[in-house]
């Protein structure tokens, strides 16, 4: 069993803490004064995204995980899991809705995406930060508002909803940014 | 100001080296210069010391110069003090190097209080005239924690440890727990300024006398100051019958032995020059690159290294 020492740890390194894989994301090495010596340690849990905060001795040996991210297209879904491929060895993972999460709302067909994998699964999915999706649902345009604010609700056909510009059709292909959720710019005109 | 130049830096470390030394030769402690590689080193459990595998023998880097100050002053009685480097293995932090410069001073007939102010006046002659708190670690765990740990068992605080603490273990000892409830809980709270820390339970005593504190109650004759939230400074009312060194350096390698670490060969020949006793007296250690740090208001101990540990 591989394993760390709180002295090898550094942001990014990924360890098991009470069963879950996790991300260390800061390390402090406290003293007080001439007595024993702490670590405290800010962990991002994997598996739910929650942060940790975890005191360990120093010196203290942590269990390794087995946890690496690899860049895989997104080729479907059955409902029940989503199938990513690695495009160089066409290896397919199938990521389950807890893995996905809440990435679903971006994934559209080929988009390549990092997949992270624990124990060789998928434990989560990172789309890619800029998407292009067409609009499937929202009010009809208002034709040569292009320059007007205001804004309205638009479905795209991964099921996401974004804020659009008021002159925005049902068609009409929209670049957005995943991490805010943001629109960007049109693509295509339907 | 988080970017200085190396020159800058060095310029601030050449002018709080003169104010050491100006403020020492001015009370009468002579400058002296102790050894850096050394036969035998520290006992204490909780310190690494770094081993050098030379041709000439096996040596270690001194952790402290405290070893090689007292055997100066055991034979000849004159307050000294020292400028150096010392190094532990394994202490990296925003506050911590392996490598690091330190001042040690010892300061005949004193008793804790004169050294107390002896630092004060030293650091205040430095920083400024600095708000300062006084507390004891009875004071302190009573006013954060509401309780005594001179008498609190280890189930009393593992209690503690468990509500207030994100510690993953059981604590094996109230060492351990106190320890950890002063990181976690009590140190954080401390306030811009200076704090000065003093009676520690006897467990701590290390290299310090044990006395009746007002309660009648026996305590350590130590203290620690704080820079803010940032030890600076470690002193005792030394210690100086060499039986009781000898059994506590004793003590200090069965600690080593349950926490799976080497046991330290004792240094006969400290021990042989407190033979029967030490001269009563005082001592500090100050960390220079922490009274730097503050000086300059830099956060991390890598802005005041021109080297440090991950590009020496």
């Amino acid at each position: 069993m591989a394993t760390y020492s709180t002295n090898e740890f550094r942001s990014g390194l990924k360890v098991i803490l009470d069963g879950d894989p996790c991300s260390i994301v800061e390390n402090e090495f406290v003293k007080p004064g001439k007595g024993q010596a702490f670590s405290r340690v800010r962990l991002k849990n994997l598996k739910t995204g929650r942060s940790w905060e975890r005191t360990f001795r120093s010196g203290e040996n942590i269990e390794a995980a087995d946890v690496m991210d690899v860049e895989m297209q997104y080729l479907y879904t059955d409902g029940e899991f989503w199938t990513f491929m690695d495009p160089d060895t066409f290896e397919q993972q199938q990521a389950d809705a807890s893995a996905v999460a809440d990435a679903v709302r971006w994934l559209k067909g080929l988009d390549v995406c990092i997949v992270t994998l624990w124990n060789g699964s998928p434990l989560s999915v990172l789309p890619p930060n800029h998407v292009e999706i067409d609009i499937v649902e929202t009010d009809p345009g208002l034709r040569g508002d292009t320059a007007q604010g205001g804004s309205k609700p638009a479905k795209l056909s991964t099921g996401a909803v974004v804020k659009v510009p008021l002159f925005l059709e049902i068609g009409d292909v929209i670049k957005v940014d995943t991490r805010t959720g943001e629109y960007l710019s049109r693509v295509k005109e339907s | 100001m988080s970017n200085l130049s190396p020159l800058e830096v060095s310029s601030a470390r050449m002018d709080l080296y003169q104010a050491v030394r100006d403020y020492f030769s001015q009370s009468g402690a002579i400058e002296v210069e102790v050894p850096l590689l050394a036969a035998k080193t520290t006992t204490d459990p909780h310190i690494n010391s770094f081993l050098v595998d030379g041709t000439s023998g096996l040596r270690y880097l001194q952790s402290s110069p405290e070893f090689f100050l007292k055997r100066l002053l055991s034979d000849n009685p004159q307050s000294i003090f020292t400028i150096t480097k010392a190094f532990r293995d394994e202490e990296f932090g925003g506050n911590h190097n392996p490598e690091f410069s330190m001042l040690e001073w010892y300061r005949l007939d004193f008793k804790l209080a004169d050294i107390i102010e002896d630092t004060l006046t030293l650091v205040r002659q430095y920083l400024g005239d600095l708000p300062l708190v006084r507390e004891t670690y009875f004071s302190i765990f009573q006013r954060y924690l509401q309780l005594d740990p001179h008498q609190a068992s280890l189930q009393d605080l593992q209690e503690l440890v468990v509500q207030h603490t994100n510690y993953g273990h059981d604590c094996v000892s109230v060492e351990e727990a106190l320890q950890l409830l002063l990181t976690e809980c009590i140190e954080p709270q401390f306030q811009p300024g200076i704090t000065v820390l003093s009676e520690f339970p006897v467990s701590q005593a290390a290299l310090s006398e044990v006395e009746p504190d007002a309660n009648g109650r026996f305590v350590a004759k130590r203290f620690e100051i704080y820079l803010g939230k940032v030890e600076l400074a470690n002193g005792y009312q030394e210690l100086t019958d060499s039986l009781e060194q000898r059994s506590r350096f004793e003590r200090d390698n069965l600690i080593r032995q349950k926490l799976g670490r080497a046991t330290q060969a004792l240094d006969e020949a400290l021990l042989e020059a407190m033979d029967p006793s030490l001269p009563p007296c005082s001592g500090v250690s100050i960390g220079l690159d922490r009274l730097l740090m503050a000086k300059l208001d830099l956060e991390h101990i890598d802005s005041v290294l021109l080297f440090p540990w991950n590009k020496a």
